[in-house]
């Protein structure tokens, strides 16, 4: 029998085997996440609303049905909770903004609506930096905190969520990733973070950033968690007109551990330049893992990584097309770097922005090159450590949204650009204090996230750095 | 290989800081002329950029756009200056139908 105090540490997959064995309720489970958010988040912040009483009626409501007989699957009773972005029908939906504070859908994004229907029980909405345009600092609820070291950021935008999965708060989380926002909090709180194919998962209900851009994704603390919640958010939504119709494999069968003949390909330029040191070991000691597990390691190149930069006009330049209303009409509740950014972009021209996006095709002939040289291409995850909150001296700001290197966004930035699947796992952690996580990113080709799910799932069969806890 | 074009007209601050080293010019002298627009991107001239574009912002948000336009100019011209094949569509992906 588990101890309600370890329920709340356990991953979604090892929840589900207890409930569908009856050697635990759902809502026992929702209650230990609760106290643990009770006791924990005042000095995490990464929940803005916690749904306590709907959340233990949804609760009962799947005992109930588990105990008549009706288990929905892996999904049935656990708890969840999504970054403050999705509509939830009758509860607040902040973007983590005072200028949207007390908006209330009358609706649920289709993502909210697939969870609710898998019998995921919804704990509360997370912080994020506001409208998800940076890093996770500036929200209108303050920022959430790293529980690796409470001085840091746990990444961003998705902050809330990488700060409350780390944490061991919930077991499952979902963000949105515009440029990174899934995959920067997965590696700086050391959990895993999976940003789909674009059209994959449907972003109906999500306040948008950017429409070219915008992905939704899973994070959890396991790949094979990051499986079984992908195979319920996927699939063709009529409401989101980016939305494709290709069926959605099953994701569980590329869970096997075998990696054997499977290529890896290793970028020759770029991604290895300008990392830290003990972030490259860390990475390259992963890559090597994967080869002794039988994997091929190839060289691949991407002559136009540079291009990518383009990405930041783009989302600059659709992100003021959807908020230039809100900053002409209430810009004293609005934090200054969405301020910043939306006003910035009416200098750029059309001209600038159709440029950018034909950078973005060449970017994605490079990938369907890479692919046909590779199964998973393996990167550093980012090239920095987690940054400090409150830097002792702006020189020592290593918020890359701050920072504003192309080396850093670029990692994460090339796969909104291209569409292509990207997932982020542990792999490591720094030497010496603060002792923070060190991620590894793999992408994949098109539509291809089973072979992400692979090599992320033997990777983690072989190796601990996703079960290392922060100490909170 | 860089893609981006060599002669670029645009000086960046740390060229600049990287000259004014080699001048000697240090301490509070360098930190005035750090302070002035490199590209020369001044509040009047957004001011006048914005009456094109028909938006309306007030002296003191100019004030705060312009040492940021002025740092964002050498990325955006980064972008201006990709070299792209007369063959090469955008990517804009929208689906007809809906």
């Amino acid at each position: 029998m588990v101890q309600q105090s370890r329920l709340a540490r356990l991953t979604a997959h090892e929840l589900a085997g207890l409930i569908k064995d009856g050697e635990i309720s759902p809502v026992e489970i929702v209650e230990a996440c609760l106290e643990r958010i009770e006791s924990l988040n005042p000095s995490l912040n990464a929940f803005i609303s916690i749904t306590r009483d709907r959340a233990l009626a949804q609760a009962r409501k799947a005992e109930r049905e588990i105990h008549g007989g009706v288990y929905k699957g892996p999904l049935h009773g656990i708890p969840y909770a999504p970054k403050d972005i999705f509509a939830t029908k009758g509860i607040r939906t902040t973007n983590g903004s005072k200028a949207t504070a007390d908006w209330i859908p009358d609706f649920d994004s289709t993502v909210i609506a697939r969870l609710d229907d898998a019998g995921a029980v919804m704990l509360g909405k997370l912080n994020l930096h506001e409208f998800a345009i940076g890093g996770g600092v500036e929200s209108g609820f303050g920022p959430a905190r790293n529980p690796w070291n409470l001085e840091y950021s746990p990444g961003g935008s998705s902050s809330g969520s990488g700060a409350a999965l780390a944490a061991e708060l919930i077991p499952l989380s979902i963000g949105t990733d515009t440029g990174g926002s899934v995959r920067w909090p997965a590696a700086y709180s050391g959990i895993v973070g999976l940003k789909p194919t674009y059209g994959r998962v449907s972003r109906f209900g999500v306040t948008p950033l950017s429409w070219t851009l915008d992905h939704v994704g899973p994070m959890t603390r396991s790949v094979v968690d990051a499986a079984t919640m992908l195979q319920v958010m996927a699939g063709y939504d009529e409401k989101d007109a980016t939305s494709v119709t290709d069926a959605v494999p099953d994701y569980t069968a590329a869970l096997n551990a075998d990696i054997k003949g499977l290529r890896v390909g290793v970028p020759t330029n770029f991604f290895f330049d300008h990392a830290d040191s003990q972030i490259l070991q860390a990475v390259r000691l992963a890559i090597q893992q994967l080869a002794d597990m039988g994997a091929e390691v190839v060289d691949v190149e991407i002559p136009h990584i540079e291009y990518a930069s383009g990405g930041t006009l783009i989302m600059r330049v659709e992100a003021a097309c959807i908020h230039q209303k809100r900053v002409k009409e209430v810009p004293h509740l609005l934090e200054p770097e969405v301020r910043e950014r939306v006003d910035m972009a009416h200098f750029y021209s059309a001209i600038d922005y159709v440029q950018a996006q034909r950078a973005r095709t060449l970017l994605m002939q490079d990938m369907k090159a890479i692919f046909e040289q590779c199964d998973v291409m393996a990167i550093p995850a980012s090239p920095k450590l987690a940054f400090k909150l409150e830097p002792d001296s702006p020189e020592q700001n290593t918020n890359p949204k701050k920072q504003g290197g192309p080396p850093t966004l670029q990692h994460s930035r090339l796969g909104n650009m291209t569409g292509n699947p990207a997932i982020c796992l542990p792999c490591g952690f720094s030497q010496g204090a603060p002792k923070l996580p060190i991620g590894i990113m793999l992408y994949a080709g098109a539509f291809d996230e089973s072979s992400l799910f692979r090599v992320g799932y033997a990777y983690q069969s072989a190796t601990t750095w996703h079960q290392q806890r922060p100490p909170v | 290989m860089s893609h981006y074009k060599q002669n670029r007209h645009t000086l960046t601050r740390r060229q600049v800081v990287r000259v004014l080293t080699a001048s000697a010019v240090t301490g509070s002298m360098a930190a005035g002329v750090l302070q002035q627009p490199l590209a020369g991107i001044t509040s009047e001239s957004l001011r006048q950029a914005a009456k094109v574009f028909g938006h309306d912002f007030n002296e003191e948000r100019l004030q705060e756009l312009t040492p940021v336009m002025d740092k964002d100019l050498g990325k955006l011209q980064a972008v201006r200056d990709l070299e792209i094949a007369e063959s090469v569509e955008p990517a804009i992906i929208f689906r007809a139908g809906r």
